[in-house]
């Protein structure tokens, strides 16, 4: 039997600033299932990163209730079962690559229940292990997202929560980075909420994609992606995976909210 | 995952011990040698008007009374030195105690910073003779003037630096329910320092200042007393002699600034683009 790793209902967050009131995200449900990589497409400013960080419990919703690993999002951050990428790598330019992934053990140590990988594994699984002593300054953007991930994947969370990791990377490093990703995940089979501007990349890598209308973000359907994995460049061509682009697209483009986009539908059907 | 080998290379200068020398000469050797032109060009006009020495003493005649009595100027610069280092060191940690606090309170900043504007905005030299009036004659009112004049620029900075955190990393830092004190210290603290090191620039050479100034008011010991006491007798040739021996010291305290800056703030791009 499955476990819903992330369950969200009826979430809606409006954003107050004097006067002016603006609704980030509206009745959204969603539902994460252990092990499943779902992503979440939509055009910028829909809201997705509000959802995101709803979810990993940096901003509390205004309506809508939930869950992550069977508790509050709150009480899951506590137990540090959230594993947070951002766009933005963020890591302390201050300590070294190994000291970066490290940070996660070092902060919140009351945190408890968590088993943490062996540094060394983490520093081979992201191929950085002769980089462990270099600055972040000293290393290019697409290595630096991959100690953000190393970093996130340190402690073995229940749940990873991805916003556009690959966001801030040139065309090439970013397509490279999608394979690399698809192969660490294919390892660790973590339960993965990960946010995205590309279709092709939010088709590669998932099971479902979430399609988000834009402001207010609304989710106007559920994709499931019937590809085989393990999965690599030569699907990008083949007939379903342009289907399904052509799907989504469409979607995105008509903004029409489609009658399956209810939480039951993608795992129902 | 291999590393990509186009963008894996590391972006750091090599650092053979060489071209380091090589590279400081390259600095030192022009500087050292338009500073001895200008020091040629005064010893040349001095002698070709025949300035009078009670106005303006030739560097020639200057530096043979340094170095003629370098254990006097030695001992008076040492005290100036101590007293600016001691007052620095009061005024940066009263600064950092005022910045930590209203970094953690807007309702105690907005008490507290008004005071400490109205220290800033009061002229030093006017509160100067109060404090030797309140602390007498010794090295205290010295320590505590150049602790005044120091104190501003590190709170301010520091306020700013505890501030300007990476809203990234804090996100982070949030994610994993760090306390507010893991983020003040592992987060607040080492992102102030880029912050802190500009302050110091302004605030080391300030606190000379202060320390001089409070000498001017006691006239016993330090460059300032023994700048006041060379003017009363027109003695220009020690008068200028004080000066050099201060220009010596700040000097000396801003390259250490700058090394100490070099060494810790590694990371932050004023270094690596430097």
């Amino acid at each position: 039997m499955t476990t819903t790793h992330i369950a969200v209902q009826g979430l809606t967050h409006t954003y107050e600033s004097g006067r002016h009131a603006l609704t980030a995200i509206e009745d959204i449900d969603l539902e994460v299932r252990q092990g499943a990589f779902v992503s979440i497409v939509g055009p910028s400013g829909g809201g997705k990163t509000t959802l995101l960080k709803a979810i990993g419990g940096l901003l509390e919703p205004t309506t809508g209730a939930i869950r992550v690993d069977g508790t509050s999002a709150l009480e899951a951050q506590a137990r540090k079962a959230i594993g947070f990428v951002f766009q933005n790598p963020s890591l302390l330019p201050w300590l070294t690559v190994a000291q970066n992934i490290l940070l996660p053990l070092e902060l919140n140590v009351n945190g408890g229940g968590v088993v943490p990988e062996a540094p060394e594994r983490m520093l081979d699984a992201v191929g950085l292990a002769e980089f462990r002593d270099y600055y972040p300054h000293q290393l290019s953007g697409g290595m630096t997202q991959r100690v953000a991930l190393a970093r996130a994947l340190v402690l073995d969370p229940a749940v990873l929560l991805m916003d556009e990791p690959l966001g801030a990377l040139d065309e090439i490093t970013r397509t490279n980075m999608r394979y690399e990703l698809l192969k660490l995940w294919e390892r660790s089979r973590k339960s993965v909420l990960f946010v995205t501007h590309s279709i092709q990349e939010a088709i590669m890598l998932s099971d479902w994609v979430v399609v988000m209308s834009s402001r207010p973000g609304r989710i106007l359907r559920w994709v499931h992606i019937d590809l085989p994995r393990p999965r690599d460049e030569s699907l990008e061509q083949s007939a379903a995976f342009l289907a399904y682009t052509r799907e989504i697209r469409e979607t995105l483009s008509s903004g029409v909210i489609h009658r399956q986009a209810s939480i039951e539908a993608p795992y129902g059907a | 995952m291999e590393p990509d080998p186009d963008t894996a290379l590391p972006r750091d200068r090599p650092s053979f011990p060489r071209e380091e020398w090589r590279l400081a000469l390259g600095y030192l050797v022009p500087a050292v040698v338009a500073l001895a032109l200008l020091a040629a060009a005064w010893e040349v006009w001095v002698r070709v008007f025949d300035t009078k020495v009670y106005i303006l003493p030739g560097p020639w005649l200057v530096l043979e009374r340094l170095f003629g009595d370098i254990g006097y100027f030695a001992h008076h610069g040492w005290t100036t030195l101590w007293e600016a280092m001691a007052g620095f060191g009061l005024g940066c940690a009263v600064a950092l105690t005022g910045a930590t606090v209203m970094a953690h309170s807007r309702m105690l900043e907005r008490s507290l910073f008004p005071m400490a504007v109205l220290v800033k905005v009061i002229p030093i030299v006017a509160v100067a003779p109060l404090f030797v009036i309140w602390f007498g004659f010794g090295s205290f009112p010295k320590v505590l003037i150049a602790a005044e004049i120091t104190f501003f620029p590190v709170l301010v900075n520091g306020l700013t630096g505890l501030r300007s955190v990476d809203p990234g990393a804090l996100d982070f830092f949030i994610s994993l329910n760090a306390s507010s004190r893991e983020i003040f210290i592992k987060l607040r603290v080492p992102s102030s320092l880029p912050y802190l090191f500009a302050a110091f620039r302004i605030s080391i050479p300030l606190a000379v200042i202060g320390a001089v100034v409070g000498e001017f008011f006691t006239g016993d010991r330090g460059l300032g007393a023994v700048i006041i006491v060379a003017h009363n007798n027109l003695d220009m040739p020690t008068l200028f002699s004080a000066i050099f021996t201060l220009a010596f010291i700040g000097i000396t305290l801003t390259m250490l600034t700058s090394y100490a800056e070099k060494k810790v703030l590694f990371w932050h791009d004023s270094e690596i683009t430097a």
